[in-house]
């Protein structure tokens, strides 16, 4: 609207130094402050020991680690965490979004309450409530339920934990070779071959399993050992995440569904594949197309909602350094920054994905 | 019903076996789990009484501790103030009942904010001859609805301002407000919190700063405000080109343009998302306990662990959830309305 | 779009502004303190016996008291104070910034806090060590046969790392859960989530008593660490931090002359004593040193009581949470380590 070049670039240059002399003099400030208190600033503390310990690593870290040690156990837990709610959330959000497009009513309106009742409460209270009423359900470690040497008790779920041996990994590989050889040269061989195939894996498998030495876990002094262990706080926060989670899932795979042309399904049909071959070779693909991209920011959502682990006790990126380590060193500025460069990172990182795959043209059902 | 009449609905329901098995896993999994739960909350449950002892529910902790769910610590003797500015909120949602005001997303905003001021002022007191309340005392389902509020209010012209600087030609402001928008909406919300509550004083000039519930807000806004503004922008971009040509062609200015032209449209495309942003901000206001402001979440946590109803966290959270649930439901019922409605004028205008 | 240059401009002059002058407005406390009327307390979410509000907000505890007192001494009236809680992650940044004046919230005394964060510890209003709380179940009679124990503990305290050092110094394994707030600390031990909760033994003997069923638990002998909690204050206010010492100097000292609330006047009046004297502003101008009124130290007493009176108020037999009085909190002359030094 009549712009005359020059006064428009006088405009920027003066937005350009205001925001300048904001941010200068909110960083003048903020080391003011933190220069009469005495504090001193920098990334020096991660080099220090931490001195604590974090109940559930993926690395190896004790209190005799270092911060920058805690932060990257923290991170490998939340992304472990996201990880596996977002599988888990659109194993659900698929089948509830079939659920909601099913011919049935009754298996509409159950998929229609999930959603409802999902999306109309806070992540937080389910969270919570969740995670209570698992710590009630389940005994305590010495009245835990024994199954087939799985021990289920309020500290978790314990399962034996199997190390391979030579002889184990022997059978495992002729177990592999087999699975191939059958798919290359014997599908097409007849009944009778198959059979053989079968009762021959199935001895492998049970051979391998009967070789591989197994670390049972048991109730010994206070606490179960050995095994390996699902502990109650990881599962609550996985499970919360992808339940809330997949009701939007659901209902991005049910747009994602529309969006694909009647005449698709029909055509899978009419070419007599069968009702969920249709689905699967022809419906899905068309809709998980269409649906990605706001898939990929619900995945950012699960990532960023991963934060409230602090409230069941996970320990989490934002738990161990938003708030142990700030507490510990006082150095409140750069850890939160650390903390939200972080997420930024990652948000930023699947949204860039997202659009190279839209540009890609793979996106391009819309021609 | 007689038998043939079951059969013939069994039928139309479970055409196939797939779904007859679907449907049959369906019911039991109901009939398995309504009985305990019915059992638990209404013929185990205890209605009355100073402590329970039965199996079932203990609805008696909920109702003791109503005021605080409701209210936190705020003085009894004038919760009448709250009740009041709640009316006023009220009244400002019958509003929506007359049909010219529906679309009309400015003066909507604007009432809101008036609505709110109002409600600051009642709670708050100390002005008008009302006995000042410390804003540690407020708490529960009042907090929660005056958080999500006033992000509510504040977010809508924040939003509608970005998304606006976020379209102008001018680089550098585009550049900012991406930056700004993209930046909030790539961390979480509990982190945005924490920067209000822990860094927002270090960096703010005067000595004392302010509160920690005027932190929160200010946390909780700037949150809002980049979701709104994508609300905004999404809404903006499918606007089709000719009414930015016909407002040039026309001869209106950057400004006249805008607000007589494209903004209205804009925003009444928007609403339905404008109102599920709103839903998100009411859910997430709850985080809002982490940082020690207990909103109505907070305040059932709070009473869950009072040694004299130990063990009732279920019926406490079975409440709130309710209570969220009634809320949510509601409004994305109306948000629903108001699409079909909305979708309906553009449909004539086509 | 063209307004918003000057606006922003104009906003970030006035910031600069401030800025260039904060060094300025940060120094003198008691100045702002006497301006805005009242003193802004720091306290913790909910501890009590130390601090805690009540159904109505109104807070109570050994901590507030303190805080009472230092009101007291300034403007002759306990009740000008404002209490603001907050999380123990946010605690240090809510006094770095000056949103509060003190905290006074049973803060550990320890050395990185003391020089690396700006803090100054004004004196132990309270002595405390961590230790651990257990099911009798257990059978276990000391904290060295927790080996492979889960324990449930609150983030952001020095209880993280105490209980790290005390278990790696006796080579034992554990399992720490960590929690946001105490309440959800206690409520995954009820659950019986974890075999051991350990924090502050004041903590432990607050919360056992409202324990579901608190014959069932027990803590055990041993105390981890050396926990000296009091008041703290920001550095570089030498006349602040000698108001918040001197104060609850006074407290000591009134307990140890034998001054409580209801004789302070009477003593005042008649004692011959030199340092009754000189404490309670008769003889001498010691409150001036401070820019406190000569009575500062009367008027606290007044207020309050002394420090035995405060002890007995909240923690006593008949107290909010019984704490007996039996370990270093008493006076040095009967066998504690509260000393203060000479009012002269």
């Amino acid at each position: 609207m009549r712009p005359p070049d020059r006064r428009a670039r006088s405009v920027q240059l003066l937005i350009y130094l205001a925001v300048a002399a904001v941010a200068i003099a909110a960083a003048l400030f903020a080391i003011e402050t933190l220069r009469a208190r005495g504090i001193k600033a920098g990334f020096g503390f991660l080099w220090n020991t931490a001195g604590f310990d974090i109940g559930f690593t993926l690395i190896a870290f004790d209190a005799t680690s270092s911060y920058g040690l805690a932060f990257l156990a923290a991170l490998l837990n939340t992304l472990l965490v996201s990880g596996l709610a977002i599988v888990l959330a659109t194993a659900i959000g698929l089948v509830v979004a079939v659920a909601r497009l099913a011919p049935i009513p009754a298996i509409r309106a159950a998929g229609r309450t999930y959603v409802e009742a999902v999306r109309n409460t806070p992540l937080l209270l389910q969270l919570l409530a969740l995670y209570f009423l698992v710590l009630g359900a389940l005994p305590p470690p010495r009245q835990s339920f024994t199954f087939a040497g799985v021990l289920v008790n309020n500290r978790g779920i314990f399962v034996p934990a199997p190390s391979i041996t030579a002889a184990a990994g022997y059978a495992l590989l002729a177990l592999a070779a087999l699975a191939i050889v059958y798919r290359l040269y014997l599908r097409r061989a007849g009944p009778i071959v198959a059979g053989l195939s079968a009762a021959a894996a199935a001895a492998l498998g049970a051979a391998a399993l009967w070789l591989m030495q197994w670390d049972l876990p048991a109730l010994r002094g206070l606490n179960v050992r050995g095994g390996m262990a699902l502990v109650p706080e990881f599962a609550v926060l996985v499970t919360a995440l992808a339940i809330y989670t997949a009701a939007f899932v659901a209902e991005t795979f049910r747009s994602g569904f529309l969006a694909v042309p009647q005449g698709q399904g029909e055509a899978g049909l009419a070419l007599g594949l069968g009702r969920a071959r249709t689905l699967r070779l022809v419906v899905l693909p068309q809709a998980v197309r269409a649906a990605l991209p706001p898939l990929a920011s619900q995945y950012v959502n699960v990532i960023k909602a991963s934060s409230l682990a602090a409230a069941v006790g996970f320990p989490d990126l934002m738990q161990v350094f938003g708030k142990t380590t700030l507490n510990q060193t006082g150095q409140a500025v750069e850890v939160i920054a650390m903390t939200m460069a972080v997420y930024l990172a990652i948000s930023m990182a699947v949204a860039g994905a997202t659009q190279l795959y839209e540009r890609s043209g793979q996106g391009g059902a819309r021609a | 019903m007689s038998a043939t009449g079951v059969l013939r609905l069994w039928r139309r329901a479970a055409p196939d076996r797939i779904s007859a098995a679907v449907l049959l896993l369906g019911l039991l999994l109901l009939a398995l789990a309504i009985p305990p739960v019915m059992r638990w909350a209404l013929l185990d449950a205890d209605f009355a009484g100073p402590a329970c002892e039965g199996r079932g529910a203990c609805w008696p902790f909920v109702a003791e501790r109503l005021p605080q769910f409701l209210y936190g610590y705020y003085p009894a003797p004038l919760r009448w103030r709250l009740h009041l500015g709640g009316l006023a909120l009220l009244a400002w949602c019958a509003l929506f009942a007359i049909p010219g005001f529906r679309r009309r997303v400015g003066p909507a905003t604007a009432v809101l904010a008036a609505v709110l001021a109002l409600g600051y002022a009642l709670a708050a007191g100390g002005v008008l001859g009302l006995q000042p309340v410390e804003a540690s005392l407020w708490g529960g389902l009042f907090v929660t609805l005056l958080l999500s509020f006033t992000a509510m209010a504040v977010s809508l012209p924040a939003g509608i301002a970005l998304a606006l600087a976020r379209a102008a030609r001018n680089p550098v402001l585009r550049g900012l407000a991406s930056a700004f928008v993209e930046s909030i909406r790539g961390v979480p919300l509990l982190a945005i919190l924490f920067m209000a509550v822990v860094l927002l004083p270090l960096f703010l000039p005067w000595q004392g700063g302010i509160g920690l519930f005027a932190r929160v807000v200010v946390g909780l806004c700037l949150y809002a405000s980049a979701y709104m503004a994508e609300a905004v922008r999404g809404a903006l971009n499918t606007l089709p080109q000719g009414q930015f040509d016909a407002a040039a062609a026309l001869g209106l200015g950057y400004r006249r343009a805008m607000r007589l032209v494209i903004l209205p449209q804009v925003l009444r495309r928007a609403i339905p998302n404008i109102i599920n942003i709103f839903i998100q901000i009411l859910k997430d206001t709850t985080l809002v306990l982490i940082v020690g402001v207990y909103d109505l979440l907070g305040m059932v946590q709070l009473a869950v662990s009072d040694p004299k109803w130990l063990g009732h966290a279920s019926e406490g959270f079975a409440f709130a959830g309710l209570v969220f649930f009634a809320i949510c439901f509601t409004i994305s019922r109306v948000s629903l309305r108001v699409e079909r409605l909305l979708g309906a004028g553009e449909g004539r205008a086509a | 779009m063209k307004n918003i240059a000057p606006a922003l401009a104009g906003l970030a002059a006035s910031m600069i502004g401030f800025a260039v002058g904060a060094g300025s407005v940060s120094a003198a406390t008691l100045d702002s303190v006497r301006e805005r009327g009242f003193v802004n307390c720091g306290v913790g979410e909910n501890f009590p016996g130390f601090f805690a509000p009540d159904s109505a907000g109104k807070w109570s505890g050994l901590d507030v008291d303190f805080c009472r007192a230092l009101s007291a001494a300034i403007f002759n009236d306990p009740d000008k104070v404002k209490y603001l809680p907050a999380t123990p992650a946010a605690r240090f940044a809510q006094l770095q910034s000056g949103q509060v004046d003190l905290l006074s919230r049973s803060v550990t005394w320890t050395m990185s806090r003391d020089a690396g964060l700006g803090l100054s510890f004004s004196g132990v209003t309270f002595f405390d060590g961590q230790g651990f709380m257990v099911r009798k179940a257990l059978n276990a009679k000391s904290a060295k046969e927790l080996d492979g124990a889960t324990v449930c503990t609150q983030t952001g305290t020095t209880t993280e790392l105490n209980l790290a050092d005390y278990f790696r110094a006796n080579n034992l394994k554990y399992t720490p859960v960590v929690f946001e707030t105490t309440d959800q600390v206690v409520a995954a031990y009820e659950a019986q989530r974890c075999d051991v909760y350990t924090t502050d033994k004041s903590t432990l003997a607050a919360r056992l008593g409202k324990l579901k069923d608190p014959a069932a638990h027990v803590i055990l002998p041993e105390t981890i660490s050396k926990a000296a909690n009091g008041p703290v204050v920001r550095q570089g206010d030498g006349q602040w931090a000698n108001i918040v010492r001197w104060t609850l100097n006074a407290l000591i000292a009134a307990e140890e002359l034998g001054i409580t609330a209801a004789t302070v006047e009477q003593v005042k009046a008649s004692s011959k004593d030199p340092e009754v004297r000189r404490l309670l502003g008769a003889d001498g101008e010691l409150g001036k040193l401070m820019g406190l009124d000569n009575a500062w130290a009367a008027n606290v007493v007044k207020a309050v009581g002394n420090y035995g009176e405060m002890y007995d108020r909240n923690l006593g037999p008949k107290g909010t949470v019984p704490i007996p009085r039996d370990g270093l909190n008493r006076l040095w002359s009967k066998g504690g380590l509260l000393f203060s030094p000479s009012f002269q």
